[in-house]
């Protein structure tokens, strides 16, 4: 018994039975018994009766009150537990009404969102705090709410008092009454910032992956030991071109040979009796193309194969050049020996033969370059016999039609007949151009060299066209080595020179804003170089070794004869320059001339160009 | 006779010629056509052209020596040479020779005729 309560209660059932028995002694003394069993009334047995029994009574009694206080106390208890449970869970609670009014919620949710109870329960309407998106779903969740009776991890953001929005995950029951009226739901609200925050870091890193095969020069694949893809890049979509869809779960020999079987050799049959990876190199006659197949097995923990990494590296253009070295290795080997069969007694040459496999190489490159140049010099001066004999044919019947035409003109004709003659005479204009400059390749004019400042000769070429390049929103900027003496040079042609390459950079910047042309120059060991750069869309790189060859241009039919820059290449090099250009596709291109400085004895000799 | 000012037109292409004659005429020209060097030379014998378009590469008697043998038989003949040859290379000795005038072909038609203009002035 811990109650006092229950304690007195059981003891005064005793105390009012030795009260009495007392008082009895005092009044009766010896008859006490007898007074007790035979009192003078009957009423007075009775009471005895009732003092007798009173400490039984009192005592149960007593137990009784200690039960109730226990009872009392355990339900405090587990109310306070029960109050903890709901204000402090782990997850935020909140009961809202069908209109969405907050009906009340619990401490941690008041945590969570950093709100006041005053200001939130009964106040505070939920679809305030959601996005336009968390609104939209509200609103139809709710009647699923109500149909269904529950709703189960729906994620939301709810902003918080700070004004920023919290990532949560809600569950929700719902409360009916009697009737099956829908009154409020039971929501619980957890905390979903982590495992947002995973799955964004998972989303970018699989969005980082998909961008680097995507980006790869080359075709990667995941195939399973059927051949069947998995899963692929961009490049193998656009070599089948295949949207990704179709590739999926087809057969790679389907999407790249086009033969319904793996080809011979096939790496991945290789690679898996093997577990290692395997190569093939394998020509692709529908393409045109030679490929470096590889296949790589992937390993789980336990060192199961779950799949296979195809990779496919387009080996073409390094074919192209491997044939190439070794047909201009054989046409060298082969002239060595001629020569070793005309000078066979000459022990010198014997000794050649021994040269070594990387003098060889040297030697095999030099070749290469000189051929290069051979083939280059060959086209242009082949073009300009050409060029002469035709020119002449070409300008006589241009030169009656555009008679023919002129003398029309001078009648009074209709409008459109007019309009069509000029139109005539434009293409007549044009086909002449052409011809010109055709003709300029056969130009057989002496050079005409003297000592001349380069920059002088630039400024004055720039004078000429400078104010139609500002209608081009070009602008030239000049940046002078003022340590350049005068060269011994053509000023014609170093004026022509600097005349195509300021139009071939206008004509590229045609269109554009803020254009610029930069134009330095600089002393350098033995001789001067100039560099002419552009802030245009430059020069792709696959076309930049064609550029200088005569009758390539990048125009539009009729823009450009693609005689410009040879015409430069070759009177640079007919002064003992080079001239060469570099580019990175959208950010311009760069020419780059050198010129050597002072060289009059070989200037006269070269005097018939 | 006419007062009309004479024009010889000597061109190995007809067609160019019968364009020009045409031309000149609408001028208020008289003028005359030949397609080769000799009939050139015998046509310059008889009309004595105030002046005179040339070409150079002619089949025969090409442009060169009817220029030369021209200025033995009349001096005051004015000849212009059109041709198709690379001009600049070429005008100095021409004008050597005793042409007033080089014009390339393609021919503009107002600059032959202020060419003419300028030379019977």
């Amino acid at each position: 018994m811990k109650s006092k309560l229950a304690i007195a209660v059981s003891l005064s059932g005793w105390i009012l039975l030795v009260a009495y028995i007392f008082y009895d002694y005092v009044v009766y003394d010896d008859q006490i018994i007898s007074h007790f069993f035979q009192p003078p009334y009957r009423y007075e047995l009775f009471f005895h009766i009732l003092i007798a029994i009173a400490p039984f009574i009192s005592t149960v009694m007593g137990y009784l009150v200690n039960k109730r206080i226990e009872l009392l106390k355990s339900v405090k208890e587990s109310e306070k537990k029960y109050h903890d449970l709901y204000q402090n869970a782990p997850d935020g609670y909140h009961s809202v009404v069908p209109d969405g009014t907050l009906l009340f919620v619990n401490d941690t949710w008041l945590k969570m969102f950093g709100y006041e109870r005053t200001e939130v329960e009964g106040r505070m309407n939920l679809k305030e705090l959601l996005t336009d998106e968390g609104l939209k779903g509200f609103e139809k969740n709710n009647p699923l709410l109500k149909e269904k009776g529950c709703i189960e991890n729906i994620e939301v953001d709810i902003r918080k008092k700070d004004g920023t929005f919290l990532p949560v995950i809600i569950n929700a029951t719902a409360v009916f009454d009697e009737k099956g009226n829908f009154l409020r739901s039971r929501t619980t609200v957890r905390d979903n910032t982590i495992k947002k925050g995973y799955q964004q870091i998972l989303e970018r890193a699989s969005e980082e992956w998909k961008a680097t095969f995507d980006s790869m020069p080359y075709g990667v694949m995941l195939l399973d030991s059927e051949c069947n893809i998995i899963r692929t890049n961009k490049y193998i979509s656009d070599l089948s071109g295949l949207p990704f869809r179709e590739l999926i779960s087809k057969k790679c020999y389907d999407v790249i040979h086009h033969e319904g079987k793996p080809p011979e050799g096939c790496p991945l049959e290789k690679s898996v009796k093997s577990k290692n990876t395997e190569t093939l190199e394998y020509y692709e006659p529908l393409l045109n193309k030679h490929f470096m197949l590889s296949i790589t097995p992937v390993f789980d923990e336990e060192g199961i194969t779950i799949a296979y990494v195809h990779s496919i590296i387009d080996i073409t253009d390094l074919k192209g050049k491997e044939k190439k070295l070794i047909e201009s290795r054989n046409a060298f080997l082969n002239m060595l020996k001629d020569e070793t069969s005309a000078y066979r007694e000459q022990w010198a040459l014997s000794k050649k033969l021994e040269v070594s496999n990387e003098d060889l190489q040297n030697t095999l490159t030099k070749f290469k370059e000189a051929q290069d140049m051979i083939v280059r010099s060959e086209k242009l001066a082949s073009i300009g016999t050409l060029a002469s004999g035709v020119a002449h044919e070409i300008l006589n019947p241009l030169n009656i039609m555009s008679a023919i035409v002129q003398v029309l003109k001078m009648e009074s004709l209709p409008q459109k007949m007019a309009e069509d003659l000029d139109e005539v005479m434009n293409q007549i204009n044009r086909a002449t151009k052409i011809t010109n400059d055709l003709r300029t390749f056969a130009h057989q004019k002496k050079t005409v060299m003297s000592h001349v400042d380069i920059h002088n000769i630039f400024d004055r070429t720039a004078s000429l066209i400078e104010h139609a390049f500002t209608l081009d929103n070009i602008v030239i900027e000049r940046a002078y080595d003022k340590n350049i003496p005068l060269i011994y040079a053509d000023e014609d042609r170093l004026a022509q020179i600097f005349l195509n390459l300021l139009n071939n950079a206008r004509d590229a910047m045609k269109g554009r804003k803020n254009n610029i042309i930069n134009v330095k120059t600089t002393l350098v060991e033995n001789g001067m170089e100039i560099r002419f750069s552009d802030n245009g869309p430059g020069i792709p790189e696959k076309i930049l070794d064609k550029i200088f060859n005569p009758f390539f241009t990048t125009k539009d039919p009729g823009q450009g004869t693609g005689l410009g820059l040879s015409l430069v290449y070759s009177m640079i090099e007919n002064h003992g320059g080079t001239i060469h250009a570099k580019s990175e596709e959208g950010k311009g291109a760069t020419f780059i001339i050198f010129l050597p400085a002072n060289k009059k004895t070989t200037g006269e000799s070269s005097d018939q160009v | 006779m006419s007062d009309k000012k004479r024009v010889l037109i000597v061109d190995d292409e007809y067609a160019f010629c019968k364009t020009l004659k045409v031309f000149f005429e609408k001028q208020g020209f008289e003028a005359h056509l030949s397609t080769n060097g000799e009939q050139a030379m015998d046509m310059i014998k008889d009309l004595h052209p105030d002046f005179m378009t040339l070409d150079i590469r002619m089949p025969g008697i090409n442009g060169y020596e009817v220029l030369e043998k021209t200025k033995w038989v009349d001096d005051n003949i004015k000849i212009i040479v059109i041709s198709a040859i690379d001009v600049p290379t070429m005008e100095d000795s021409l004008m050597r020779l005793g042409a007033k005038a080089v014009i390339n072909k393609p021919v503009d038609l107002n600059n032959l005729l202020d060419t003419v203009k300028r030379l019977l002035s």
